[in-house]
């Protein structure tokens, strides 16, 4: 199997969103669940078409037209699905993004963890 | 609620073709109001350009347009005006109009419609980027005469670019302007014969030795970038039927 490229924070966002997503996943419902992951950082439509371009040729997902629908005036969506390479990029990201969140909580100890994440929870709402 | 047609027609224009039903289709699953709608596109439209320019541009083929328009204008100012290329920011008046053609032929790519690819689709966008050279020139003429160049130069490098760029489009195609659904695009190399990349490296040094020729030897050298594109177009010819 091809070695996983390392992945940009953004191209993390945005493979987790179509992973949640599933048969759901085009621009509008990955540029929703990019916005809610990652608040409160605004996410504009532009920028998650850039960088699903850009996983695609990549070949960490791929894309399919769907049926119009009328919702959309007629129109198409461009549905997108995880390939194998994006997966394991993916669960790379994870166990590289759990490591370094382990190291820093084993410096600033236990309790500095467990007030931050509740702090962070609270501001972001 | 749906967007106006008129605006949602506008917007349908800027948007290349390749992505134009599916970009449009969450434009208007989101539309919520005029202002919201024109909000929305203006952030969307130069991104899907920019992301359409970067596939349907490759490095290589960019390097041997840039050579090739470059020592076409060079060639023009060194038989035409010879002074030109000593004079004040000589070199860079002759770039400009070869980066205004680079530059619309990245865009006319860009907005080149997979579904309606034909040879001549490859003509009309040289011919469109030589013309955005001369309307470069014509701005320049309103707004910093000092940077134009003289009419003849101008038309006899817009010439020879015109044949360049036609061989070489021929004989290395823009990638390929399909849509991308459900493959990833392959590399450039994966889509090429292998003896291309052996072409791609001979059209390069021929390149180098006609800049070298052109800035030492004018008079002998002028009329090699006719006869390589004319080799290019046997070649192309020959390679269509098999030989």
């Amino acid at each position: 199997m091809a070695k996983a490229d390392s992945l940009g924070q953004f191209e993390q966002l945005v493979l987790t969103a179509i992973l949640t997503l599933r048969e759901d996943a085009y621009g509008v419902t990955i540029q929703a669940k990019v916005a809610e992951l990652a608040r409160p950082r605004a996410v504009s439509l532009g920028a998650v078409y850039v960088t699903l371009d850009r996983l695609e040729d990549k070949g960490m997902v791929t894309s399919w037209l769907s049926d119009p629908t009328p919702e959309r005036g007629g129109r198409a969506k461009r549905c997108y699905r995880l390939e194998a390479l994006g997966e394991r990029a993916l669960q790379e990201s994870a166990v590289t993004a759990k490591r370094i969140w382990d190291t820093i909580s084993a410096v600033w100890g236990k309790e500095w963890a467990r007030e931050w994440g509740k702090r962070w929870g609270k501001e972001t709402g | 609620m749906a967007p106006p047609k008129p605006l949602e027609a506008l917007v349908s224009l800027l948007i290349p073709p390749a992505c134009r039903d599916e970009v449009l289709g969450d434009l208007y699953e989101r539309y919520t109001g005029p202002s919201r709608y024109i909000l929305d596109a203006a952030g969307v439209v130069p991104l899907v350009l920019l992301s359409r320019i970067r596939r349907t541009v490759d490095a290589e083929i960019l390097l041997m347009e840039t050579f090739a328009l470059y020592l076409s204008f060079l060639a023009a100012g060194r038989y035409g005006t010879p002074g030109l290329l000593l004079a004040p920011w000589g070199l860079v008046r002759l770039a400009i109009p070869a980066a205004a053609t680079l530059l619309a032929l990245a865009i006319a790519d860009a907005y080149a419609d997979p579904a309606k690819s034909s040879p001549w689709q490859l003509v009309r966008a040289a011919a469109f980027a030589v013309a955005c050279a001369f309307l470069s020139q014509a701005v320049l003429r309103a707004g910093a005469p000092e940077f134009a160049l003289p009419l003849w130069v101008m038309t006899f490098g817009s010439a020879v670019s015109m044949l360049l760029l036609c061989g070489l489009r021929m004989l290395f195609p823009p990638l390929p302007l399909r849509l991308i659904g459900g493959n990833a695009r392959k590399s450039r190399q994966d889509e090429l014969p292998a003896h291309r990349g052996t072409w791609k490296w001979l059209a390069l040094g021929g390149a180098v030795l006609i800049l070298w020729g052109s800035v030492r030897h004018a008079h002998l050298v002028w009329p090699l970038p006719v006869v390589m594109t004319v080799c290019l177009v046997v070649f192309y010819q020959r390679h269509k039927r098999g030989g």
